[in-house]
């Protein structure tokens, strides 16, 4: 019995220990870690001033092959500094696909964040989100441009959580004034990046107006968000802020917005 | 041993009340009778669970009824227990089972699992309904052992099976399916109606289906030395589920040993 024993500690130690997981949805899993963290410290590292590129792409779930198509084609054009993706890494949930997912991201060779997607929040994936990138909302500063990542899949959370969270939103509003208090017109523009619009059965509908009521708070907004699978370009508020809805990976399209020096933007459509 | 007698005894007891006089007063003799503790075992399950002999010596209909409904329940007492490590149903996952079918070739088991809290996550429990086909066994070694205790209620009247006489057998091929289930309430079955009236992601985060292939190492266990099991064997289990299969179906990407899960465990027969 204790040789039984010996052999089967043996077997567990020495052969394919990644080969020996707990379950689909298991919290564990190999490799790195906290990615918002660290790649928006390197975005910071880059010292970034008023004039860059950076490509938008979403919806990559289950399409690893075309993901690592889209990445190779962001890291030809050689004139991107760094990559927003907007949610649905993953197609389950599983931890599994956060780890493909994370694997094909890491051939970019510029730094990237994101948001969290409703096909991310299924099983326990909401959780595994948090402890391969980290928090739901989060902002950061590049250049004279204040980016709000924000969590808008309402409908996951049964409403049971703010989503919107306008207390981060009230947060940030203050935050941009008090920063242009100090120094006049250093965040000159803010861009929201989401994964489902104000609209979609996913957001919470109930909030749409106090939603673009806070979007006006800021200084020159504009939005991008995947979710819907096609490109379009809307202003559902009419009043000027628009929304750039992305396409999914798999229809092998992404953005590439240009931040202009003079404060202008221009959002482009990439087919590859 | 001790608990599987006093199972045997009291079943023995209430056998004893819906069976006719001669064989009552058998059983009496040999319960009562100072014998050594294997032949008294060997006997009580015998006498017991030779139940043609029990229904022939039946005389009303009630009594062979009885007879009848001891034969039915005794076959779902579960002959397998099982430890599994890892393999996409727990980290550690134990379970009960039965082995029936021609050489034993079918195997049913029920797993409770565990999957162990991590970080920001709770730990969830698993339950896994198995069945595992074993189409050939071949025996190692040429030592015959002695009958098991409940050969007779195994197989009959019949030799046991050449594997079964050998030291030890090898399976070399265990094909898998098992259906796993998570108790966890962020899972669903169906998806809720709040999901474009449950039409929208299209399949069960709660349910898995698992497809395995793996090996068996069994020893004999010698009847002098056989203490919970007469056979005791180690296995691996490679296997994959349905998420997965799906995921790596339409990418070049995802390969077979990315999908594949190595699980290990040891599965005793009790009987």
């Amino acid at each position: 019995m204790s040789k039984v024993v010996v052999v089967i500690v043996a077997v567990m130690t020495c052969v394919g220990c990644d080969m020996m997981k707990y379950h689909p949805y298991s919290p564990y899993f190999e490799g790195a870690s906290h990615l918002t963290e660290s790649n928006l410290k390197a975005i910071e590292g880059l010292g970034l001033g008023t004039q860059y590129k950076f490509a938008f792409l979403s919806d990559t779930q289950r399409r690893y092959d075309d993901t690592d198509d889209a990445v190779a084609d962001i890291n030809a054009r050689g004139d991107i500094d760094f990559v927003i993706h907007g949610g649905d890494l993953t197609d389950f949930g599983v931890t599994e696909e956060y780890v493909w997912m994370r694997d094909c991201l890491a051939a970019l060779q510029m730094p990237y964040v994101s948001v969290i997607g409703n096909h991310d929040f299924l099983g326990n994936g909401e959780y595994i989100y948090q402890e391969m990138y980290g928090a739901l909302n989060y902002a950061f500063t590049v250049g004279h441009v204040r980016y709000e990542m924000l969590n808008t899949v309402a409908l996951e959370l049964d409403y049971s959580v703010p989503v919107p969270d306008f207390g981060f939103l009230e947060d940030e509003v203050r935050y941009i004034d008090s920063i242009n208090a100090i120094s006049p017109d250093s965040l000159q523009r803010t861009v929201f990046v989401m994964h489902s619009r104000p609209g979609d059965e996913q957001f919470n509908n109930n909030v749409i107006q106090p939603f673009g009521r806070y979007l006006s708070m800021f200084p020159a907004p504009f939005c991008l968000n995947g979710h819907n699978h096609r490109f379009e370009v809307l202003d559902p508020y009419e009043n000027g802020i628009l929304f750039y809805g992305v396409t999914n990976i798999g229809d092998r399209g992404y953005y590439v917005v240009s931040i202009n020096s003079d404060n202008t933007y221009e959002v482009e459509r990439i087919d590859f | 041993m001790k608990w599987r007698e006093s199972i045997f005894e009291c079943l023995l007891l209430w056998c004893c009340m819906a069976c006719p006089n001669e064989l009552r007063a058998d059983v009496r003799a040999e319960s009562s009778a100072e014998v050594e503790d294997a032949t008294l075992t060997m006997n009580l399950v015998s006498t017991f669970t030779d139940l043609d002999m029990l229904a022939e010596s039946a005389q009303t209909r009630h009594e062979r009824e009885v007879a009848r409904m001891y034969r039915r329940w005794l076959s779902i007492i579960p002959n397998l227990g099982v430890f599994q490590y890892a393999g996409n149903i727990g980290a550690g996952s134990i379970g009960l089972g039965w082995d029936y079918g021609k050489h034993e070739r079918w195997e049913t088991l029920v797993l409770v699992g565990y999957v162990p809290r991590h970080h920001n996550q709770k730990g969830d429990v698993t339950f896994t309904l198995r069945e595992n086909l074993v189409p050939w066994s071949l025996g190692l070694g040429t030592r015959r052992w002695a009958q098991p205790v409940t050969a007779t209620y195994t197989y009959g009247r019949e030799r046991l099976p050449w594997n079964r006489r050998a030291f030890a057998s090898f399976e070399p091929a265990v094909f898998t399916v098992s259906l796993s289930t998570i108790f966890d309430d962020q899972f669903w079955v169906k998806e809720p109606e709040k999901y474009n009236g449950g039409d929208y992601y299209r399949f069960s985060s709660k349910v898995r289906l698992h497809l395995g292939f793996g090996s068996r190492l069994s020893l004999n266990v010698p009847r002098e030395h056989r203490k919970h099991s007469d056979r005791l064997s180690i296995y691996y289990e490679l296997s994959t589920y349905d998420l997965a299969i799906i995921s790596a179906i339409p990418s070049k990407k995802i390969t077979l040993g990315d999908i594949l899960c190595l699980g290990v465990g040891v599965q005793l027969k009790f009987f």
